[in-house]
């Protein structure tokens, strides 16, 4: 739904993007990177603000640059805490809705539906200019949504929620995904990225560094194996048959838990095919296992970090 | 009913207090100073002089200001308060999210332009002002430079950064400059089409010799040629803005990496 074909940008002599080719798919898709990586500028390049400098960007077959077409069916959050301030809640969602061409029939009944859908009903009739950043952040995915686009960017969308506010937007944006949306959410909050979705598309210094199942990236990380860590009442003893397994690389114990075993592999789908059979051919009994590193936050840190 | 929105949006933006408190003052500082100017002479006042001279000031300065502070707020506004990116990603065209607001803007700038006129007619000649010509050539004028000036500044507004700096350098830098130049460079100024547009007696003998210097350079201009003059700038520079508008990029450069 969006596609990216060797898609640079360049502001002067800074590079924003640099030669960028990938596709996201329907469904939830993170855009991960730290500050300055190049993630504000994908998301303009799709969002039609900013044309490519070179190479292409399609969003739904057509290039987004002020394309009135693509814009009716593409919602975007933006980062950015501006509004039009004297305005309120309702007042704004509702200006959007008439500029996103909403007809006028359902106009007011769909700026309801959203502000409903978003947790704002109460305070939709209060200015905008006093509410809070959870309010504001709110707000602002309901302008995104009142037209239900088919593509939905979303810049750093839990910026500012509380905790219970998160995980209403979290959820809402799985079931978007899940509804056959195409999701694209910019964050640096990588738990709650991983709670969301398991597809990302990972920039830093401009360049696009990774791109897919977040499992899947993992595992073809080689330079980091992974590393598997148990709670036993025996670790000594099965680290000695963990040992005998030709994938397990190296052991760990730690002095300050005797229950505590870690090993490193290469190959831990593999491992764990065996693991099983070494637990119960010994009779151990392992209270937890836990693969520390396999999830975004490492990921993310072995590929920024290298 | 989107450009409705937007046309009121612009209003909305002319309407804030601090802004509009100023701009009132702008407009009525001519009538202000007429009111000064009769308590000071007492005896022998002259409300055609004291229009003519004083309106030449309104249209001249406080107008020119009005026109720019209005017409470059209507992209400057977005861009400062980073709104902007809510409007560009809409499906609306972008000519007509400029269009809805330039007439807004125009609307705000031919308001405050008649309440200055009329404040300054009423306290020159009283009761009687419609009936006076001078006052009748300004209201006349007054909308053709409103297009004029709006459609120029809004053009500025859309091609270059800090619009409003560069909109002062025109007024005051180089509309009296095309005065103080022989032959015809003058066609180019939207104030003198303006002056030939509405004359006004000028106080003799008292006249600076800036002015006195120009009436021999510049030749006078017909007043058919003023109004093509305006109806030329009012249109080139309103299509301009448009096609500006249109292809130009105005994300905020804070957020570009």
């Amino acid at each position: 739904m969006i596609e990216l074909q060797r898609a640079s940008r360049w502001y002067g002599q800074v590079i924003g993007l640099n030669d960028v080719s990938c596709t996201v798919p329907r469904g939830v898709t993170a855009l991960l990177g730290p500050n300055g990586a190049g993630k504000s500028t994908f998301m303009k390049l799709v969002s039609g603000q900013l044309r490519p400098t070179t190479g292409f960007v399609r969003v739904l077959g057509d290039e987004p640059f002020a394309n009135s077409k693509v814009f009716r069916k593409l919602g975007y959050c933006p980062e950015i805490d501006h509004f039009y301030e004297d305005m309120t809640g309702r007042e704004f969602v509702r200006f959007l809705a008439v500029l996103g061409e909403l007809p006028k029939e359902t106009l007011d009944k769909r700026v309801d539906e959203v502000i409903e859908y978003v947790g704002m009903t109460v305070n939709a009739g209060r200015k905008i200019a006093g509410y809070s950043k959870g309010m504001r952040q709110r707000i602002k995915l309901a302008q995104a949504l009142v037209h239900d686009p088919e593509v939905l960017l979303l810049d750093e969308p839990l910026n500012g929620l509380d905790p219970v506010g998160r995980r209403e937007v979290t959820e809402l944006m799985r079931r978007l995904g899940e509804g056959g949306k195409c999701v694209l959410v910019s964050s640096h909050i990588l738990h709650e990225v991983e709670q969301m979705t398991r597809s990302i598309v990972l920039v830093h210094h401009g360049r696009l560094l990774a791109q897919g199942d977040i499992y899947e990236i993992r595992g073809l990380i080689d330079k980091h194996p992974h590393r598997i860590a148990f709670r036993t009442s025996d670790p000594a003893a099965l680290a000695r048959e963990l040992l005998r397994l030709p994938r397990v690389l190296s052991l760990r114990f730690d002095d300050r838990d005797p229950e505590f075993l870690e090993i490193q592999t290469r190959e831990a789908e593999a491992f764990y095919g065996q693991l099983a059979d070494v637990v119960l051919e010994h009779g151990f009994v392992v209270e937890s296992i836990e693969s520390p590193d396999n999830n975004l936050e490492a990921v993310f840190r072995y590929l920024t970090e290298g | 009913m989107a450009d409705l929105l937007l046309f009121r949006l612009s209003l909305r933006d002319i309407a804030q207090p601090r802004r509009l408190v100023f701009c009132l003052m702008l407009g009525l500082l001519p009538a202000l100073l007429s009111l000064l100017w009769r308590l000071g002479i007492k005896r022998g006042f002259s409300p055609d002089l004291s229009y003519g001279t004083l309106s030449s000031s309104l249209l001249m300065f406080a107008f020119v200001l009005l026109s720019a502070i209005f017409a470059t707020s209507v992209v400057s506004q977005e861009i400062e308060g980073r709104t902007i990116g809510y409007l560009l990603t809409r499906p609306l065209p972008r000519y007509r999210i400029i269009l809805a607001k330039w007439l807004g803007a125009v609307l705000g700038i031919l308001i405050l332009g008649l309440i200055g006129i009329l404040a300054l007619g009423a306290s020159c000649f009283g009761a009687g002002l419609f009936g006076q010509g001078a006052v009748q050539r300004d209201l006349a004028a007054l909308p053709a430079g409103a297009l004029a000036y709006s459609s120029l500044f809004l053009l500025v507004a859309c091609a270059l950064p800090r619009p409003l700096i560069w909109t002062m350098f025109y007024a005051f830098g180089w509309e009296p400059l095309t005065q103080l130049i022989p032959g015809f460079l003058h066609y180019f100024s939207i104030g003198s089409c303006l002056r030939a547009l509405s004359t006004h007696q000028q106080a003799e003998g008292q006249a600076n010799p800036l002015a006195m210097l120009s009436k021999v350079l510049a030749p006078p201009m017909p007043i058919w040629a003023a109004w093509t003059a305006l109806a030329v700038v009012a249109l080139a520079g309103l299509a301009g803005a448009m096609l500006f508008f249109s292809l130009k990029e105005y994300a905020p450069r804070e957020d570009a990496e």
